[in-house]
């Protein structure tokens, strides 16, 4: 018994599960009369990624997703930091950013597509505008809520060494609320994967090959399900990838190194 | 001797009540000055005052000679509570966190010295490498002391540093803290409500009563039994 927790507390538990969950899946497909339109075996689904990997586009679709993301991220990124920074330096931006999160942050950015159709179009900069919208107001509300947590002491700490108010926020603000910083960046790319996929899935592949999502949603319209699968193995496998080996890496050289977390 | 802090008639207001009225109070050069007083009287917003870190109502301070505007690094703070030590940044990290970032350059030798120089006054050096979240509460604040140091300024002001510490590891740090007065000649300015710790530590003790400057007594005899009486008696409504 004591074996067992064991190995599950540790970090690679969660390969563990994988396998448990795949076998479960294979005996499911196997063992009982499903269609396997429906629920196709792991040879199928796999065959599917592999002939995509091999034949199709998938990899570059991915490629471009994650693109599409990264760009719209970083704009994100930017754009909460400026915003965050000046309501916590002046109430009257800060009343006005409240305002906007109550408007915004509620409303799904698919519920906006039909508006963006007409204002901005369908191609890339459509997609972008929308990931930026799901990205930006949960991240002003973690970094408004990392600026304030930050004891006031080093506030004047900083002001006692006479430091600048530029390097009061490099220096010692940005650190300090390092552990809020990176919770957004989770909770942003999160939300800016569900933001693309669905995105692409509406405005498909105008001008160039589209994303994971356009793939997906064309797998269905053949009802390939396994490939449907393989668009889905590519979503789990990137968000794995970046979640162990950039985010933990990350915390492990931050924040849980400085004890925060 | 000659004075380094001159305060005229300061006053500080809070919801219209003066938390503290008239203070005259001078502090030499290389002083030890703890100012005692029942809690609530005004001690911690007297060591803000003089630190800058908060507006006077009226009166002056002066900081040899000029006048005290805002938080300046000629009067570093240390304060009570542990968490002012930059978790990012280890024991060394912190101590040269003011030199390296500081509007007057210092050289990088020159900062590899200062620290090596403070760490070791505060007997951290074998500690230089840990990260505050490993350390007890006394060396985190002897790391805020060695900080304080390294920019050499005129004036450390402490409140209520050792406050939240055991008997024990106060006693170890009182020591430290005499032995880099004596070494460094900083003035301090010491806020406590232990007497003991007053009648250890200073050797000026300024009564802080009513708003006011009480009493200010010439602390000679460190830990003295007859002092302790007086100071108890003045203290008693």
């Amino acid at each position: 018994m004591q074996n067992i927790k064991a190995i599950f507390n540790k970090s690679y538990s969660k390969y563990i599960w994988i396998v448990i969950i795949l076998i479960v899946w294979e005996a499911v497909a196997k063992l009982t009369p499903v269609s396997p339109l429906v629920f196709p075996s792991l040879e199928l689904i796999g065959a599917a990624l592999l002939n995509s990997i091999l034949t199709g586009d998938i990899l570059f679709q991915m490629l471009f997703s994650l693109g599409l993301i990264f760009v719209g991220l970083i704009i994100g990124v930017v754009l909460s930091f400026v915003m965050s920074s000046l309501s916590v330096i002046s109430p009257v931006f800060e009343s006005f950013v409240d305002t906007c999160i109550s408007i915004f942050d509620p409303l799904p950015g698919i519920a906006l597509l039909p508006l963006i159709i007409l204002w901005i179009g369908t191609g890339t900069k459509a997609i972008l505008f929308i990931i930026v919208h799901s990205v930006l107001w949960p991240m002003i509300l973690n970094m408004t809520a990392g600026f304030k947590s930050i004891p006031t002491i080093y506030k004047k700490i900083g002001q006692n060494y006479e430091f600048s108010s530029a390097k009061i926020i490099f220096k010692i603000y940005i650190p300090a609320s390092l552990p809020y910083l990176i919770a957004g960046l989770k909770i942003g790319w999160a939300r800016a994967w569900r933001a693309t996929i669905s995105a692409e899935m509406i405005f498909g592949a105008s001008g160039g090959i589209g994303g994971i999502g356009w793939y997906i949603f064309n797998r269905r319209v053949f009802m390939d399900t396994p490939g449907i699968f393989a668009g889905l193995v590519m979503i789990v496998f990137a968000g794995i990838l970046v979640e162990d080996f950039f985010f933990v890496k990350i915390e492990e050289k931050t924040v849980k190194k400085w004890g925060l977390s | 001797m000659s004075e380094t802090i001159r305060i005229t008639n300061l006053s500080k207001l809070y919801d219209g009540r003066a938390i503290l009225k008239d203070i005259d109070l001078t502090i030499e050069t290389g002083e030890f000055m703890c100012i005692i007083g029942p809690s609530g009287c005004g001690k911690s917003t007297l060591l803000n005052l003089i630190g800058g870190f908060i507006e006077r109502d009226s009166g002056s301070i002066t900081l040899q000679g000029q006048p005290v505007l805002r938080p300046n690094q000629e009067c570093i703070m240390v304060f009570q509570e542990f968490d002012q030590l930059f978790p990012w940044k280890t024991v060394k990290g912190n101590v040269e966190f003011p030199l390296r970032n500081n509007p007057h350059r210092y050289s990088k030798e020159r900062i590899e010295e200062l620290s090596e120089t403070y760490l070791d006054m505060v007997k951290l050096k074998d500690f230089k490498d840990f990260y505050p979240h490993q350390l007890s509460g006394g060396m985190k604040q002897r790391t805020a002391i060695a900080r304080a140091l390294v920019t050499t300024p005129k004036v450390l002001l402490m409140d209520e540093p050792f406050g939240s510490l055991d008997i024990q590891t106060k006693s170890e740090l009182h020591q430290t803290l005499l032995e880099i007065w004596k070494r460094t000649r900083t003035t301090i300015v010491f806020v406590t409500h232990d007497v003991r710790e007053a009648l250890h530590l200073a050797d000026q003790i300024i009564i802080l009563k009513d708003g006011g400057v009480y009493q200010r007594i010439e602390n000679n005899i460190k830990d003295s039994e007859e002092t302790m009486k007086k100071i108890m008696g003045f203290l008693s409504p």
